[in-house]
């Protein structure tokens, strides 16, 4: 056993292909990071460009509404209209309400044009008013469906931002500048999201493509599988080191980000506020009604606790379905592209099938997107998928054991 | 005493029998040659020895150890250098060499030692993949010595070697088979066996040719008649195989080559050769050596 740590610790080492792996993911957190930034700093500009598109719609509405009623008037003087009194409160609560709405994001949009963090409690109170207002519109039928307000969000969109900013004001959190400010906290959050998660996927995928492929290919198998040690032993050895140093080195460089990060950029509130499904833990399923309800929130420090354990199995499975794949597949190429087109189908069940489908029960590459996952999107809860991961994780690893105990070796340069 | 018995090993792909009943044995310090032409089975039993391969059915032992029951004791002894060189092309050749140490925890000593004998100086901090083949071939023997085996499979090891090379590496397997490792190894440059191999197996067809039964074969056909070139020589060559006379015969383009079947027809051969008015140009004995054993086996006349 000693010994071929040692080997595998050495091959490992002297690889020079995982340094260059490593770094490109650096490289790639460092891209996200930036693409990031970009938009975080055209956020403001181009909210205001949106808002004022917004303003022109509803005034164009409401200018439609206070001709409807003009009309309504005049037919009431007419008497031609038998309920026109009922006609007119309508139009004119509408009116009202579109006035209103009007006022709103026109203070939205002037807001927006000279946004700065210090303006972030009037911005919550301003967006909150206009929320709450929204909402009693859509309630009393004030929003037609044809209307820009109910085009730009649906009522538990605006419940869901509501909620968030109430709590930012209640307890007295900063507000992010936009979903898009990279504080550590606010990086780690959409890193393990779809599909900034891929990044991670793809590193690991690269690290443990050539697990049993190397040996294969460059017949380095023949003088391997030839020395005094169980083959059940090497294969415990390769998939162990190679899934602990895989998960140490890209969780390392993880961290290291987040720390340099939060030096730079600052740490963000651990405890802002994010959406999670009650029971993602206790239960295998999520509640089909929950998905038109809004989520219950935890702070983030609790929502990153709740992901590790999804991460760290996520980690293991694609580790080991990619050193399967090596294994049976006996080439790196082979390998890599076997589980890229596995990350292809990924992306194409997820335009094919309905995020409620029980399809995504079985699919255990649902779980990439561990957000969607705690927010209740697929049918699965959090532990199911862990239960998913862990089997799979377990098959894959037993399944290699066996053929590797009991298949004749060959391959490799002739 | 044996380092290596091999008893009724029978291995298939599928359909194809590979392997029949191979059974030989191995004795200490001896150099085996393993002969046979591509797809006999050669690199297929020397992979079952290597336990890369699982035979059906047989046993393997090596310095007494069942390879099926104390693997690990049994492969201990072992190194093996099968086909080509089995190396780490994306590390360089100084890297090979500590990572397939590590294995058997070589001492730095001996590790030393092997990185002389490689002969490959600066090109050991290359990468293996930029080597040719016959640094390759180099690297891939140091890294079968390296664990001092007492038993060494070297399946084609002269691939690839220039000249030095191939004296160089003959005089290392003869030394270490002087040091007491038996050596079982197999080359297409049946010269170099013939110089190397204190004995020589056959494998055919997945068989194992009996090494006694073509030596005696091949001294009974141990004359070549060269006799001048005639229109009518089919019909008088057709005449004399029919009669059972002749093994075979070469038409070249002045003169024919006959190979007789049995010593004992050399007179009635040349007498109605003579008698057909030919002249005969020469009689060439035939010594019992390596091609011949090959040829006669394999029924390919090298001439």
């Amino acid at each position: 056993m000693k010994a071929i740590l040692q080997f595998e610790c050495l091959k490992f080492w002297y690889a020079k292909k995982n340094l260059v792996v490593l770094l490109v993911f650096l490289a790639s957190l460092l891209a996200m990071i930036t693409y990031n930034i970009i938009q975080d700093n055209n956020y403001w500009a181009a909210l205001e460009v949106e808002l004022n598109q917004e303003l022109a719609l509803i005034q164009i509405e409401g200018t439609n509404v206070h001709k409807e009623l003009e009309m309504a008037r005049e037919a009431a003087k007419a008497g031609t209209t038998p309920n026109a009194e009922v006609v007119i409160a309508e139009l004119e609560k509408k009116a009202n309400f579109l006035q209103w709405q009007r006022v709103y994001c026109c203070q939205q949009s002037i807001l927006a044009g000279e946004y700065s963090k210090d303006k972030a409690q009037e911005k919550l109170e301003l967006w909150i008013a206009r929320d709450q207002h929204l909402l009693n519109g859509f309630e009393e039928g004030l929003v037609e469906s044809t209307s820009i307000l109910a085009q730009s969000a649906n009522p538990l969109e605006i419940e869901e931002r509501l909620v968030v900013n109430q709590a930012l004001l209640r307890d007295n959190i900063d507000p992010l500048n936009s979903p898009y400010e990279m504080t550590a906290a606010n990086f780690l959050y959409h890193l393990t999201s779809f599909p900034w998660i891929l990044i991670v996927v793809i590193t690991l995928l690269m690290l443990s493509m050539d697990l049993f492929a190397e040996d294969i290919e460059g017949g380095a198998y023949k003088v391997l599988y030839s020395q005094p040690h169980k083959r059940s032993i090497i294969h415990v050895v390769k998939f162990g080191l190679n899934i602990t140093a895989s998960i140490v080195l890209v969780t390392g460089l993880i961290a290291l980000t987040f720390g340099v990060l939060s030096l730079v950029r600052g740490l963000g509130d651990i405890n802002y506020p994010v959406f999670y499904m009650e029971g993602s833990y206790t239960s295998l399923v999520t509640d089909p009604s929950a998905a038109d309800t809004v989520l219950p929130l935890v702070p983030w420090s609790a929502y990153i606790a709740g992901v590790i354990p999804i991460y760290l199995l996520m980690s293991c499975f694609t580790l080991a379905l990619t050193g399967t794949a090596s294994l049976l597949l006996g080439s790196t190429a082979n390998a890599l592209s076997a589980v890229i087109c596995l990350l292809f189908l990924d992306y194409s069940f997820r335009i094919l099938f309905p995020t409620g489908s029980s399809f995504y029960l079985a699919w255990p590459f649902a779980a990439l997107g561990f957000k969607d996952v705690f927010q209740g999107f697929y049918i699965g809860s959090a532990l199911a998928y862990l239960t998913l991961l862990g089997g799979c994780t377990f098959l894959l690893l037993a399944l290699s054991l066996v053929v590797l105990n009991k298949q004749d070796l060959k391959g490799g340069p002739a | 005493m044996g380092i290596l018995s091999v008893e009724n090993l029978n291995k298939s792909f599928g359909k194809l029998h590979v392997l029949k009943n191979v059974s030989f044995t191995l004795e200490t310090g001896e150099i085996l040659g393993f002969i046979g032409p591509n797809g006999s089975g050669k690199s297929t039993t020397m992979k079952c020895i290597a336990n890369l391969v699982f035979p059906e059915s047989g046993k393997v032992e090596i310095a007494g150890h069942d390879l099926y029951k104390e693997r690990s004791q049994a492969l201990s002894h072992l190194s093996a250098l099968i086909e080509a060189p089995g190396l780490y092309f994306n590390l360089t050749g100084i890297e090979n060499l500590k990572v397939f140490a590590s294995l058997r925890q070589i001492p730095r000593k001996r590790l030393e030692e092997v990185i002389e004998f490689t002969g490959l100086g600066h090109a050991l901090k290359k990468k293996a993949g930029a080597y040719s083949m016959g640094m390759k071939q180099r690297l891939a023997l140091a890294v079968a010595i390296l664990p001092k085996p007492t038993f060494l499979i070297l399946d084609e090891p002269f691939n690839g070697l220039d000249p030095q090379g191939v004296f160089e590496l003959r005089s290392m397997i003869k030394g270490l088979a002087r040091e007491g490792c038996g050596i079982l190894f197999s080359s297409h440059q049946l010269i170099e066996m013939e110089k190397i191999s204190s004995r020589n197996i056959f494998i055919k067809d997945g068989e194992i040719v009996s090494q006694e039964k073509a030596q005696a074969d091949v001294a009974v056909l141990s004359y070549k008649l060269y006799v001048d070139r005639q229109e009518q020589d089919l019909a008088m060559l057709s005449k004399l195989k029919t009669e059972g006379l002749l093994q075979d015969f070469l038409a070249g383009e002045s003169e024919l080559l006959i190979s007789l079947s049995d010593i004992t027809h050399c007179t009635r051969v040349i007498t109605t050769i003579l008698a057909d008015g030919r002249e005969l140009r020469g009689i060439v004995p035939q010594t019992a050596n390596i091609e011949n054993l090959y040829s006669h086996i394999y029924e390919k006349e090298v001439l």
